[in-house]
C-alpha cells in the first residue's frame, strides 16, 4: 500500500460528498450496535468465567413436586451438605445466602447492600482475591464483615476501610478484610459478605474430573428419595397428595457454574441474574446482519463508482500497472471507509454505553477492554476486505480498448441484478424487524393490561420483614391508614402480578378431584383493595368472617374447574378439605376469574385464598399521587424500621417486571428496524442517483419522442416498485413466521391481526418513495436536449 | 415548413453568458434537404437542437408549420415534436438495456398506436433496412454501421415530416458513412425534409442546400447542384 493508493481513495470518497456521508454514516451506525450486541453476547457468554474450574463447579437445583407451583429453586430445602458428606463422592461443598440489607456508617442514612452470608470454603472455590486483611478469619468471626473494594470506597472514601466501625441490623460490626471486586458478569453478586455456618442459601458443589455429573446427581436423587425429609412430606401431605405427585416429593438437578446464566431452570426466580441463550444468539446474528446491510450500501455505491472509473483503470493498465496494484488500490479504497467508519461507531457506541448498560439492565462498563477493541479491529479489517471483492473484480475485468473509447461503461445484467438484490434485502430485512418489534411491543403492551383479573393503577406494594400479626408490623400498618394519599390497605402472601413458590397442603372436593392450589393467606379486604369482581358469591366480610378464618375459602376459576366444579355458582357453599397435617373443611364462599400472578407467557394456576394473619406483603390503594404517597411511606418506614430496607413497587411496575425480556427484545428490535430503513433508505438513495445518471441520454431519447413527465417519473417507479414488492415478498413472510414464533409462547394472545406487517411495509413505502424523490424529481426535469451533447 | 426570423441563443453556465446563435433566420421549406455546416463550437448543434424544438430561443421567433413555438413550454413542444421529427445522433444514442426492436419500437410508445400495430411496423422497417436479423440483439452487440442503421430506424418508424441528423457518419468508417448518406439520400427523395449538420463537405455537397455558420451567424447559404 502506497502513500499514492490512500491519496487517491480519500479523493474518491471526497468526490461524491453525500453519497460517501451517507454509506460512512450507515456504516459507522451498523458497526456502533454490532459493537454493542456482540460486546453484549461475549460478556453473557462469560459469566462467571473469572472463576477457575467453573466447568466442575456445580449448583445444585431443587423442585418441590408438593407445592402448587413446582419449580426449580436455587436454594436447598434439606440437608444436602450431610447427605454429600455420608454419600462418599469426592467432592467440595459451599453454601451461600445473598440477602438484603441495611448498613450504616456513623449516620442515620443507611446504605442498601447485598451481603453475601457464606461458609469458609466459599472464597477459595471461587476465588476470591484478598486485597486488605485476612478473609478466612473475618468469615470465622461473628462480628466481622468482608466488604468489596468499591463498597469500602463507598462506605469509607478514601479512608482505610480496614478495621472501621459499621451497624447492620442493629448489630456492630468491624470490617475484617476487604477482597477484590467481582466482575460484574458474574451470577454472585454482593457488596459485602459475612461468614456463615447455617448452610442456607445456594449450594455449590466442586467435582473433580474423575466424577461424572449424572452419577452424582442419580445418588443425590436416592439420598433424598429415602430421606427422612422425604418421609415427613409424606406424612404431612397424605397418601393422595404423595401419590399424586408419584411419590418424588423433591427433584435434584445439578447445573455447572458457567452454564448456570443461561440455565432456564432458574428463570422464574426472582433476584436471579438470568440470560436467554436464545435471545442473546439472536440479536448477535441481527447485529451482524445490520453490518451486513451496511456493507452493501458501500458495495453498491463502490460499483457504480467503479464502473464510471472504467476509463481511468484502462489507463492503470495501458502504464504496465500489476493487477496485484489495481487490486491494493480498490482494497485500499474500501477498507479506509471500514477502518474510519468503526472509528466513529466505536464512539458512538462509547457515547450511548450507558444508555445501553440501563437497557440491558447489565453493567456494560468493560465492554470497551483491548480484547474487545482488537477484535473489533480485527472485525473492521475482515469486512473491509470482504466489501472490496466484488468492486475490485470488476476493476480487474475492465476492457482496456473498450474503456479507453468509451464504450466500456455498461454494467452488466449480473451486476445490475446484484445491487438489486443487494436494496431488496436491505427493505426485506427493514420490513421484517419492523413487523416484529411492533408484534412484541404490542403483545407486551395487551400483557400488563387485559385480563388481569385485578385493577393494579394507584397500587403501591411493600414487603414487610414479618407478618402482620407481629406488634410492629400491624403498627406500620396502621400508621400507614392514617396517611394522606392512603385510601385502604390489604395484606397477602405475593404481590398479585409477581408469583413466586406456593406453600404445601392439597384441596379435596366432596366428589371432586384432588389438586395442589397456591395457597394465598389474605386479608379480610384483600379483594375489595385490588378491585377484583367475583364470579359468583361474595368476597371475605369482616361482619362475617374473621382474620383467621379457617373455615371459609374463596377459589379462582382454576382450582373450580380442577376439582370438577361444573360452575362458579355450583361451587358455592360447597365444603373442601384441606389435606394438611389436620385435615380441615373449609366452605367456599366464593369464585373468582383467574387473578394474573404469572405473565401472560403461562397459564394461571388453581389458587386458593384464606383468611390469614401471616401474610407480610402490604396492598396500598393510592389516590392517585403516587410519587407524593412513596415519599410519605418512605418516611414511615424509616420511623418504624430504621435497620430494614425499604423494597416499594407500584403494582403496574410488579407486572412490568414480568415483560422485562420481552420490552427489550421490542426496543432493540425497533432500534435494528429504524436503523435498518435508514440504511436501506441510503441504499436506494444512492441506488436512485446512480440509476438515473446511467439513464440520462435515455431519458431524454424519451422526451424527444414524446414522453410526458408522468411517464418518466413511472418509468423510474417501476424499477423501485420492483424493488419494494420482492422486499415485502420477502421480508413479510419472514416477519410473520417470527411474529407467530413469538407470539406461540403466550397464553394469552394480543389480536394482532396483520396491522403490523401493514404499517412496517407502508413505513418502508414511504422511505423508499421519499428517499428516490429527489433523484426522480431530477430525471423529469432532464431536457431532451441533453441527447445532442456526447 | 419551418421560419426562424431573428433568432438568438444564449448559454449560460454560471456568471458566463456565450452567445451560441446571434440573430439567425433561415427557412426551410418541406422536401428540402439542408447541410449546415461550420467549424466547432459555431453553434450547429443548437441550431438544431432549436429546428428539432428541443429547446426554445432566448429571443426571436420560430414558426413550425406556421405555429410560433418561441414561447412554449416543454410540455408543448413535447407534444407538438412526437411522430413528426425524427433524429439521429453523431453517437447513435441507443438504450443499451433494450433490444434493437424495443429500441426503434420507443419511438411509437408515446404515440396512439395500438401495440400490435406498433410491432407489425417495427418488424417491416427493420426489413426495409436490412437489420431484421439483429432485432433481439442488444445495440453493444452490433457494429457502428448497425447501431445507426437501428438508429435511423427508430427516426423513421414514426413516418416523421422532418428529419434532423447531427454528425450521423462522426463515428463511422467511410464505407459505413456512405451507406449511411445514401439512406438520407433515399428519405429525404421518399418526401421527408432532412436537416443535417456536418464536418465533412463532401456528404455536405450531397444536399440540396448547404449554410455555413460562424461565430452562431450564417455566413453562407446556398443552393446546390442536384
Amino acid at each position: 500500500m502506497k502513500k499514492r493508493d490512500l491519496k487517491i481513495a480519500w479523493r474518491i470518497l471526497l468526490k461524491q460528498p453525500a453519497h460517501s456521508l451517507i454509506v460512512f454514516l450507515g456504516l459507522s451506525l451498523s458497526f456502533c450496535v454490532c459493537f454493542l450486541l456482540l460486546g453484549y453476547a461475549k460478556y453473557s457468554f462469560e459469566y462467571d468465567a473469572h472463576v477457575p474450574d467453573a466447568e466442575r463447579i456445580f449448583l445444585v437445583k431443587h423442585r418441590l413436586n408438593v407445592i402448587g407451583y413446582p419449580a426449580w429453586v436455587d436454594f436447598s430445602v434439606w440437608p444436602l451438605r450431610e447427605s454429600l458428606e455420608q454419600s462418599g463422592i469426592p467432592h467440595k461443598f459451599s453454601s451461600v445466602n445473598i440477602l438484603s440489607r441495611s448498613v450504616f456508617v456513623d449516620s442515620a442514612l443507611p446504605h442498601q447492600m447485598s451481603v453475601a452470608y457464606a461458609d469458609v470454603n466459599f472464597p477459595k472455590m471461587f476465588a476470591i482475591r484478598t486485597l486488605q486483611g485476612d478473609l478466612q478469619a473475618a468469615l470465622s468471626k461473628p462480628d466481622a464483615l468482608v466488604l468489596t473494594a468499591k463498597t469500602a470506597l463507598t462506605l469509607f472514601g478514601s479512608k482505610a476501610a480496614l478495621g472501621s466501625r459499621l451497624s447492620m441490623e442493629g448489630k456492630p460490626y468491624f470490617v475484617g478484610a476487604v477482597i477484590q471486586d467481582a466482575p460484574s458478569n458474574a451470577t454472585l453478586v454482593f457488596d459485602a459478605m459475612k461468614g456463615s455456618t447455617e448452610g442456607y442459601g445456594r449450594s455449590y458443589v466442586q467435582l473433580p474430573m474423575s466424577v461424572d455429573l449424572h452419577s452424582v446427581e442419580r445418588r443425590l436423587q436416592e439420598v433424598a428419595d429415602n430421606s427422612p425429609f422425604s418421609d415427613n412430606l409424606e406424612r404431612i401431605l397424605g397418601t393422595e397428595a404423595w401419590n399424586s405427585v408419584k411419590k418424588r416429593a423433591i427433584e435434584i438437578r445439578m447445573t455447572s457454574l458457567s452454564d448456570a446464566y443461561f440455565d432456564p431452570d432458574l428463570v422464574a426466580l426472582e433476584n436471579v441474574i438470568h440470560g436467554d441463550r436464545r435471545i442473546v444468539i439472536a440479536l448477535s446474528a441481527v447485529s451482524l446482519l445490520i453490518v451486513f446491510l451496511a456493507a452493501t450500501s458501500f458495495i453498491n455505491l463502490s460499483v457504480a463508482r467503479t464502473l464510471r472509473r472504467q476509463r481511468e483503470i484502462g489507463v492503470y493498465k495501458i502504464l504496465g500497472i500489476s493487477r496485484a496494484r489495481i487490486v491494493v488500490q480498490f482494497v485500499t479504497e474500501s477498507l479506509l471507509l471500514s477502518l474510519a467508519a468503526t472509528s466513529f461507531g466505536l464512539l458512538a457506541a462509547w457515547l450511548i454505553l450507558p444508555a445501553f448498560s440501563t437497557l440491558m439492565s447489565r453493567q456494560l462498563n468493560d465492554l470497551f477492554c483491548m480484547t474487545n477493541l482488537a477484535l473489533s479491529l480485527g472485525f473492521s479489517l475482515l469486512v473491509g476486505l470482504l466489501m472490496s471483492l466484488y468492486p475490485t473484480w470488476l476493476a480487474l475485468g475492465v476492457n482496456v480498448h473498450q474503456a479507453l473509447i468509451g464504450r466500456g461503461n455498461s454494467e452488466t445484467a449480473g451486476g445490475a441484478k446484484l445491487r438489486r438484490g443487494l436494496t431488496i434485502l436491505q427493505f426485506a430485512s427493514a420490513m421484517a424487524f419492523g413487523a416484529v418489534a411492533l408484534a412484541i411491543a404490542w403483545q407486551t403492551y395487551y400483557s400488563t393490561k387485559a385480563n388481569l383479573g385485578f385493577e393494579p393503577d394507584n397500587l403501591l406494594v411493600v414487603k414487610l420483614k414479618k407478618p402482620i400479626r407481629e406488634a410492629e408490623s400491624s403498627a406500620f400498618r396502621d400508621a400507614l391508614l392514617r396517611l394522606p394519599g392512603v385510601k385502604d390497605v390489604a395484606l397477602s402472601f405475593r404481590p398479585v402480578g409477581r408469583d413466586a413458590v406456593g406453600s404445601f397442603g392439597g384441596l379435596r372436593a366432596a366428589k371432586g378431584n384432588y389438586l395442589l392450589p397456591n395457597w394465598e393467606g389474605v386479608s379480610l379486604n384483600f379483594f375489595t383493595v385490588h378491585g377484583v369482581k367475583f364470579l359468583a358469591g361474595r368476597g371475605f366480610d369482616p361482619q362475617l368472617d374473621t382474620p383467621e378464618d379457617a373455615k371459609k375459602i374463596i377459589l379462582n376459576l382454576a382450582a373450580i374447574k380442577a376439582l370438577g366444579f361444573p360452575s362458579p355458582e355450583a361451587a358455592i357453599g360447597q365444603s373442601v378439605m384441606d389435606n394438611n397435617d389436620t385435615p380441615e373443611s373449609r366452605q367456599i364462599v366464593g369464585v373468582v376469574s383467574d387473578l394474573r400472578y404469572r405473565s401472560a407467557h403461562e397459564s394461571e394456576v388453581p389458587r386458593s385464598f384464606i383468611p390469614s394473619l401471616w401474610p407480610a406483603t402490604l396492598a396500598i390503594s393510592t389516590d392517585g399521587k403516587i410519587t407524593e404517597v412513596t415519599t410519605q411511606i418512605a418516611k414511615l418506614w424509616q420511623q418504624h424500621f430504621p435497620n430494614e430496607t425499604f423494597d416499594i413497587n407500584a403494582s403496574t411496575s410488579l407486572i412490568a417486571q414480568n415483560y422485562e425480556e420481552d420490552l427489550r427484545m421490542s426496543k432493540l428490535l425497533i432500534i435494528a428496524a429504524l436503523l435498518s430503513l435508514a440504511i436501506a433508505a441510503a441504499g436506494i438513495y444512492v441506488l436512485s442517483a446512480y440509476s438515473v445518471q446511467r439513464r440520462v441520454q435515455e431519458i431524454a431519447i424519451r422526451k424527444i419522442y414524446g414522453a410526458k413527465t408522468k411517464s418518466i417519473a413511472l418509468l423510474l417507479g417501476k424499477e423501485f416498485g420492483l424493488i419494494m414488492l420482492a422486499s415485502a415478498l420477502i421480508g413479510l413472510p419472514l416477519g410473520a413466521l417470527a411474529i407467530s414464533h413469538y407470539l406461540a409462547s403466550f397464553v394469552e394472545r394480543a389480536p394482532i391481526g396483520g396491522w403490523t406487517l401493514l404499517f412496517a411495509l407502508s413505513i418502508a413505502l414511504l422511505i423508499a418513495l421519499a428517499s428516490s424523490l429527489r433523484h426522480a424529481l431530477l430525471a423529469m426535469r432532464i431536457s431532451p436536449v441533453v441527447a445532442l451533447r456526447d | 415548413m419551418l421560419k426562424l426570423k431573428r433568432v438568438s441563443k444564449i448559454h449560460l453556465t454560471g456568471d458566463i453568458q456565450t452567445t451560441a446563435l446571434d440573430n439567425i433566420s433561415l427557412d426551410i421549406s418541406a422536401g428540402e434537404y439542408l447541410a449546415i455546416t461550420g467549424p466547432s463550437g459555431c453553434g450547429k448543434s443548437t441550431l438544431l437542437g432549436l429546428i428539432g424544438l428541443l429547446d426554445v430561443p432566448n429571443s426571436g421567433e420560430y414558426y413550425f408549420e406556421g405555429q410560433n413555438v418561441a414561447g412554449y413550454s416543454e410540455a408543448k413542444l413535447n407534444l407538438l415534436r412526437r411522430g413528426r421529427i425524427g433524429f439521429i445522433f453523431q453517437s447513435f444514442n441507443l438504450i443499451e438495456e433494450l433490444s434493437v426492436f424495443e429500441n426503434v419500437e420507443l419511438a411509437l410508445e408515446y404515440t396512439d398506436t395500438p401495440a400490435k400495430e406498433r410491432r407489425n411496423r417495427v418488424a417491416a422497417m427493420l426489413e426495409k433496412l436490412g437489420i431484421q436479423h439483429r432485432a433481439k440483439h442488444r445495440p453493444s452487440q452490433l457494429s457502428g454501421g448497425q447501431q445507426q442503421r437501428v438508429a435511423i430506424a427508430r427516426a423513421l418508424i414514426a413516418n416523421p415530416a422532418l428529419l434532423l441528423a447531427d454528425e450521423p457518419t462522426g463515428n463511422l468508417d467511410t464505407a459505413h458513412g456512405d451507406e449511411v448518406m445514401r439512406l438520407l439520400r433515399k428519405i429525404n427523395e421518399e418526401g421527408t425534409t432532412v436537416v443535417m449538420v456536418t464536418h465533412s463537405p463532401a456528404h455536405a455537397a450531397q444536399a440540396s442546400r448547404t449554410i455555413n455558420l460562424l461565430d452562431g451567424r450564417i455566413v453562407v447559404d446556398a443552393l446546390q447542384a442536384a
